[in-house]
This record gives C-alpha cells, sequence and structure tokens, in this order.
C-alpha cells in the first residue's frame, strides 16, 4: 500500500516536469522581463519550479498548473528584486567601507549578462516592477501572459469580481508611475 | 452626425481613457515580448535538471519517529552504565579517605598512650615484632628500621653512589631521631611533673606535639623505605634527597567534603568581595589608600570574573584622577 503510495508520488512529480517543460520557453521570457538579466532570469525559473515541486502536494488544481507555476516565478522574482534592492544598499556601504580601505567582495550580477530593451519597453518594466506584490502578478498575467480573468482569479485563489477590481486598481497606479516617468498623453495615444 | 461621431469614438477610445491605456498595454507588452524573443534561450537541460526525488522526501513522519525509537533504545542502556561506572568511580575515594582517617583517629590515641605512659614504650616495640608476623605494614615498617640500616651498610659496601645514599638515609635518620629527641623533654617532663596530675589538668600541647612526631616519624620511615628502593634500583637517592622540597606523595581528591569547603570557601569569599565593595564605592580614595585592600579586591573581582565592576574600578579611578 505504502509502496504504491510512493510510486504514484514518484510519477506524480515526473509528470509534473514533464507537463511543465513545454512552458519552460514562456516562463523564461516571463523572469527576463521583471529581471532583465538572462543568468537571474534562469535560476529564478529554476527555483521557482523547485518551489512548485515542493508544495506540489498543496496545489489544488482549480487553476492550470501552469498559471500555478506562473504565480509562483512572478512572487519569487519579485523577491529576487527585493533582495537585489537590499544588496544593492549594502554594497552603498561597503563603497563607503572600501574607500576606507575594506576589502569587499563584490555580488553584482555580471554586466554582460544584462539585456537591452527599447527605451519604452524599460520604463514600462520598471513601472511594472513598482507596483508592488498586489498588483503586479495581475497586470502581468494579464497583458504579458494573456491570461482570461477567471484564469487569474483561479490562480490567485481570487474571486472574479476582485480581480476585476483589482486590475483597475492596477491599472490606474501603473498609469501613475508611467506619467511619473513622462510617459503622458501622446504616449498613450 | 451625432451617430458618425458616436460610431467614430467607439472605434478610437478617447485621450486617457481606460480603453486606450489598455490598448497602449497590449501593445507596449507585444513589443516587450518581441524584443526579448532575441534572446536565446538557456541550453536545453541547463535550467531543468532535476534529479529523481529522493526517499527522504517522501518517508512518512512515523519513520523519523521509529529511528529515534531505535535510537534512543540503543543509547539508553550506554547512558546507564557509564552513569553506574562513574557513580562507582565517585564512591571509591571517599571510602579510601574513610579508612585512611579511621586510622588516622586511631593514631593520635597511640600517641596520647604513648605519652601518658612513656614506660609503655619498649614494651609496644617488643609487641611490634609480634603484630608484625599478624601483618600490620604500620608496625612493620618500624620494626623493619633497624634492618634497614643494615641493609643500607651492605649497599654502601657495594657502590659509592649507593654509600651516598646510606649517608643521606643516616642524615635523615639522625634528622628524625633530633625530632623525636625534641619531643621527648616534654614527654619527659610531663611523664616526670604530671605523673601524679589526673588525666583532665593535663596541658593539650604535648598531644598535639607527639601527634606531629608520630606523624613525622612515620613519615621519614616512609621516606626512608622510598630512599631504599631507590637506592637498590637507581642510586640516584642522593639528588633527590638533596632537594629541598618533595613533590607531594597525596593526590588531591575531589570528595563531597572538599566540594563542600571549596564551597564555603566561595560563599565567604565571596561575601568578602561585596564587603570590600560596599566600602569602595562609599569612598574610592579613601579605600584605594589601603593598597592591601585594592589588591584583595582586584583579586576577588578577577576570580569572580567580574568584568562590569573591574569596569566600573576604572571609571571612579579616572574620575578621581580628573577631580
Amino acid at each position: 500500500m505504502k509502496l504504491h503510495f510512493l510510486m504514484v508520488l514518484v510519477t506524480a512529480t515526473a509528470d509534473f516536469f514533464s507537463r511543465i517543460n513545454p512552458y519552460r520557453e514562456r516562463l523564461f521570457r516571463l523572469a527576463l522581463a521583471q529581471l532583465h538579466n538572462l543568468s537571474d532570469a534562469e535560476d529564478a525559473v529554476q527555483e521557482a519550479l523547485i518551489k512548485a515541486d515542493r508544495s506540489a502536494q498543496s496545489f489544488r488544481s482549480e487553476s492550470s498548473e501552469y498559471t500555478w507555476v506562473v504565480r509562483i516565478l512572478i512572487n519569487h522574482c519579485h523577491d529576487m528584486q527585493r533582495k537585489s534592492t537590499r544588496r544593492q544598499k549594502r554594497e552603498v556601504a561597503g563603497d563607503v567601507l572600501e574607500a576606507r580601505g575594506t576589502m569587499v567582495p563584490d555580488s553584482r550580477p555580471s554586466a554582460e549578462q544584462n539585456i537591452e530593451l527599447s527605451e519604452m519597453s524599460q520604463h514600462l518594466m520598471e513601472a511594472v516592477n513598482d507596483l508592488g506584490e498586489a498588483y503586479k502578478p495581475l497586470i502581468l498575467m494579464r497583458y504579458f501572459e494573456d491570461m482570461a480573468y477567471e484564469e487569474i482569479a483561479s490562480a490567485l485563489q481570487l474571486n472574479l469580481g476582485t480581480v476585476k477590481s483589482r486590475m483597475n486598481q492596477a491599472k490606474s497606479l501603473l498609469k501613475a508611475k508611467l506619467a511619473e516617468r513622462g510617459i503622458d498623453g501622446d504616449y498613450l495615444g | 452626425l451625432t451617430g458618425i461621431t458616436l460610431a467614430r469614438s467607439a472605434r478610437t477610445p478617447p485621450r486617457g481613457s481606460d480603453d486606450r491605456f489598455e490598448e497602449f498595454l497590449k501593445k507596449q507588452f507585444a513589443v516587450l515580448k518581441d524584443e526579448l524573443s532575441v534572446y536565446p534561450l538557456p541550453a536545453k537541460g541547463r535550467v531543468l535538471e532535476f534529479g529523481k526525488p529522493s526517499r527522504a522526501k517522501t518517508l512518512p513522519a512515523w519513520s523519523y519517529g521509529l529511528a529515534a525509537g531505535v535510537l534512543i533504545a540503543a543509547a539508553l542502556p550506554i547512558f546507564f552504565q557509564l552513569n553506574q561506572k562513574t557513580a562507582e568511580a565517585r564512591q571509591a575515594p571517599p571510602q579510601a579517605t574513610a579508612a585512611q582517617s579511621a586510622a588516622d583517629i586511631d593514631r593520635p590515641n597511640e600517641g596520647a598512650n604513648q605519652q601518658a605512659k612513656p614506660n609503655e614504650q619498649n614494651f609496644e616495640g617488643q609487641e611490634s615484632e609480634k603484630e608484625v608476623k599478624q601483618g600490620n605494614p604500620r608496625k612493620f615498617a618500624a620494626a623493619s628500621s633497624n634492618k634497614n640500616s643494615d641493609e643500607s651498610s651492605k649497599a654502601a659496601d657495594a657502590s659509592p653512589k649507593l654509600a651516598a645514599a646510606a649517608t643521606t638515609r643516616d642524615q635523615h635518620a639522625e634528622s628524625t631521631e633530633s625530632v623525636r629527641n625534641a619531643v621527648r623533654p616534654d614527654e619527659k617532663k610531663d611523664a616526670m611533673g604530671g605523673a601524679n596530675r589526673p588525666m583532665k589538668d593535663r596541658s593539650p600541647a604535648p598531644t598535639v606535639n607527639s601527634q606531629a612526631a608520630s606523624r613525622f616519624e612515620r613519615a621519614a620511615e616512609e621516606s626512608d623505605r622510598v630512599a631504599d628502593a631507590k637506592g637498590i634500583t637507581t642510586g640516584a637517592v642522593a639528588d633527590s634527597e638533596a632537594m629541598p622540597a618533595a613533590a607531594p606523595r597525596s593526590i588531591a581528591i575531589d570528595d563531597n567534603l572538599t566540594r563542600a569547603k571549596k564551597k564555603e570557601i566561595n560563599v565567604s569569599e565571596r561575601q568578602e568581595l561585596e564587603k570590600l565593595w560596599k566600602e569602595y564605592e562609599r569612598d574610592p580614595q579613601q579605600f584605594n589608600k589601603n593598597a592591601k585592600r585594592r589588591a584583595r579586591l582586584t583579586a576577588l573581582l578577577d576570580q569572580f570574573k567580574m568584568r562590569s565592576r573591574v569596569a566600573r574600578m576604572r571609571v571612579l579611578d579616572k574620575k578621581k584622577t580628573a577631580y
């Protein structure tokens, strides 16, 4: 009985990866859009999939596995960005130390791996990244992943009405963020 | 006209409306995706390289409990066994000391008897021979001292080193004799002057002297025996005897009594420290005048590792110097 359970679990895990594998490219692009760094994006996808594998038992089949992994990946990228912001702050302090003569190891990702985007795309993604944990997944799922409201609702485990209202809030916030960056009026058409 | 404008407005949303923004977002995200598609995908298998899921992950919770139970079952008997052994080891030395102390208690009585009846010394000396046969090692040592002197003379004939050893032994014997003589006048005095006196009137000092003498005698006899042994085996007795202070033979046993004593000392020292500290805090200048007390306080603070107080002392001393 127990052996059977183990076998089912093992095959389920193997199936999970085989099911997710075709979406690898999409996931990588999503991570790259947020992180603007190739190696970071690779790492993010890998770690998000490992996280998904670990919490596979808690996955509810209300949403598709892909949308569920997308949600995990977006949250993971958000965490990585927060960490990098903290690291940058520390590096500022490290620069001060270095100026005093203390050796500080360089922990920044290599600049060669950074990607180049158009100015508009750069501003857009910066504004999206500024939205915060509550609104960012909504915008990315809706416009980057072209997901329907129902799919978003099931992935985020929210009501459809809540998703719609939050989406409106997210859009108006994003508008304001873009306006801060000078993308206003004419740019919006 | 109104219909046409309405139709136009339906096709092209007004500036700044949500629909325009929606369109803008859709367009811009499409551009973004195109831009991102330029970048190569990671090599196949680089991102997704998952090994087989480990067994540990799938182990049920009860298996950990079982493992813990087995470990405890194996470890508990060993623990109890070790505990028992340590308890036995602790009990053994106090027994030895108890036997030793009992013997010590007996000895002063012997000394007192010697003091009270000096004429019986010869009788006891005769009896010691009998007790040797019965197996009393202490008496045997006393009785064999004469034999040892004979043996030492033989050793002196054997080699010059052994002769040196013999001379040192003789010196030792002389010193022992001098101690005996030092004790005897009191004994004689006591024997002469206190013969008619009752036992209660006698002062305790001679008793202490006699105890000390008997102990010293015993120590001397033991050292004789050791000297004999060394002289025969190594022949370096002269050197060892020439040393001013011999290493202590007894080993400090950490029994309950000594522990209690240490605790008492600790408590008393702590009290002393508190007292000195109070005095110091009351008037540091006045306290520092007495160098001995000051030194004692610092020593006690070091002993009890009171760094905060040491720091405070430093501050107070600095203040004093500042004023």
